[in-house]
């Protein structure tokens, strides 16, 4: 095994006196994806399914290159892979295709109140157009989501229950496999936000029988711009276009339409060809990482690291699990007496990236009393000494507003 | 100007707030949220009939650079009349406070102006 704390130097942004902990919101990209434009604008440029001609052939087998590794990463047919803008976009494609034909007018939709804004938006507003509830699973004093509350929600019959793999505050690991197995077991189709799990390769579609899963290159060090959308066969090839126009049909006539084949059915337009010929980079990155690397000792360390020294500061209390067990290296915090944006700012003077406010889960944050928190992320390429000096950062704000 | 925000009198404005108190009589009552981080300032005003300000209080939870602002502009707005309320801008309130935050601070900046203005309108 290689030494992970080596892969840092990978990371041209890295090189500077910088220390990036907002991986929960976008990662860092290695040189070996920012390369990944030039070789591609270079060499093999040209627009997707339509030239007869080499190069188009050439772009068009990188384009679904990408998709094969995406359906090899989170174990799917390749045709059950759709690309999007983004997690939003995604969940929004499954609202609009699925949503729109299967919820009826006093239907539930389950959600969790540790949901990220992306996975409650769409639904509450589908669900005022159909008529619909929405029920809400609650999250334990431990900041786990209550299972038993879930399995009391579910005998409401709902249609579709939507859950995050992974809290993108507490830091929280949902059990999926059980949760799934619960929903089905009611009759209810379910949608796993991966955002936060898939950039740790978490996600295996047929092990979890996932239904529909959405998640963004850009977590996962890859480029901005691409999200991926993964539908369980069955369920896509009945399911409505999301967008009309260009490469989403098979034949267009005066007075006939006919719709292409899964997934081309759901990408309409010339799509974002360069940035996701460029994903596969990252996904080449990745799996290299968790090839030739020791990731799940390093994750854990970084864990247990920033359970241990976050807890010297007075007044500094953890939202989120205590316990390194189920959970990743995502780290919401408050601090008594320093606004969460006074934090990040005083950070900030020492270049150290968090976040502060809600992290677009305003309902956790209500159902937790919590006005606002700061959040400090790790991903592979941190080390102990970045959550060293996250600490020292946050001991010179206690000392700035010690009076 | 300074670009450190966190100087002497902000803290101190922040941990010791001047007027922080609720009038019940007000003649003025506004309260701003700041929905991108859950700061929220509600301030109350007393005018004679010369319309000018008697007394003023605020009531809020927010980040040092939003309660302090708040507090310093309230020291500011005594005697002053409602016409120097609407007039007031950005860079009049960054003068008074002395630092020129980020552009992402500036919403901070401005939630006890905002909450004045929500006052006035009525």
């Amino acid at each position: 095994m290689k030494n992970i704390l080596e892969i840092k130097k990978d990371f041209p942004i890295l090189s500077s006196n910088l220390t990036y902990l907002d991986n929960s919101a976008t990662t860092q990209k290695p040189s070996l994806v920012i390369d990944g434009y030039k070789e591609f604008y270079e060499n093999n440029n040209a627009n997707v399914n339509r030239g007869i001609y080499k190069l188009s052939e050439k772009a068009t087998s990188l384009y679904e290159h990408t998709r094969e590794l995406v359906a090899k990463y989170i174990n799917s047919d390749i045709s059950e892979v759709i690309f999007t803008r983004n997690t939003t976009e995604s969940i929004n494609l499954v609202m609009y295709s699925w949503g729109e034909e299967n919820i009826k007018k006093g239907d539930t939709i389950l959600l969790t109140e540790m949901e990220h804004h992306s996975n409650i938006v769409p639904w509450v507003e589908l669900a005022k157009k159909k008529e619909a509830k929405i029920e809400w699973v609650k999250i334990t004093p431990e900041f786990r989501l209550d299972l038993d509350d879930l399995k009391e929600k579910l005998k409401l019959n709902p249609k579709l229950v939507c859950v995050t793999h992974v809290s993108n505050v507490l830091g929280t690991i949902n059990p999926i496999n059980e949760i799934i197995k619960l929903a089905h077991g009611a009759g209810a189709l379910v949608l796993v936000d991966a955002a936060q799990s898939a950039s740790y390769k978490m996600v295996d579609v047929k092990r979890d029988d996932i239904d529909f899963c959405a998640f963004s290159a850009h977590k996962m060090m890859g480029p901005t711009g691409v999200g991926v959308l993964f539908v369980k066969k069955d369920i896509l090839s009945n399911m409505k276009p999301f967008n009309y126009g260009g490469d989403m049909i098979r034949e267009v006539h005066k007075d006939n339409i006919t719709w292409n084949d899964v997934p081309h059915k759901f990408e309409a337009g010339t799509p974002n060809i360069a940035d996701v010929v460029v994903f596969a980079k990252s996904l080449e990155y990745i799996n290299n990482l968790y090839e030739n690397y020791d990731v799940e000792t390093h994750e854990k360390e970084l864990t247990s690291h920033a359970l241990t020294v976050l807890k010297v500061i007075p007044g500094l209390k953890i939202i989120g699990p205590d316990d390194i067990e189920n959970r990743k290296p995502i780290f919401s915090f408050t601090i008594e007496g320093i606004h969460p944006h006074d934090i990040s700012q005083i950070l900030d003077n020492d270049n150290i990236c968090v976040r502060s406010g809600f992290h677009c889960a305003e309902v956790l944050h209500d159902v937790l009393g919590i006005k606002a928190t700061t959040r400090a992320s790790a991903y592979f390429y941190n080390s102990t000494e970045d959550l060293d000096k996250l600490v020292e950062g946050l001991i010179k704000a206690k000392e700035i507003f010690k009076r | 100007m300074s670009n450190n925000i966190y100087q002497e009198n902000i803290i101190d404005h922040y941990t010791n707030p001047k007027n922080f108190k609720v009038i019940k009589d007000a003649t003025y009552k506004g309260k701003f949220s700041n929905l991108s981080c859950g700061d929220e300032v509600e301030v109350y005003l007393t005018t004679n009939s010369n319309g000018n300000i008697t007394d003023i209080g605020f009531q809020g939870s927010g980040c040092a650079l939003s309660i302090a602002t708040t507090s310093i502009l309230s020291e500011e707005l005594k005697g002053k009349s409602i016409e120097y309320i609407k007039a007031l801008k950005y860079e009049d309130l960054t003068s008074l406070i002395g630092i020129t935050p980020s552009a992402a601070r500036s919403k901070c900046v401005l939630t006890g102006l905002e909450a004045l203005r929500e006052a006035i309108k009525k």
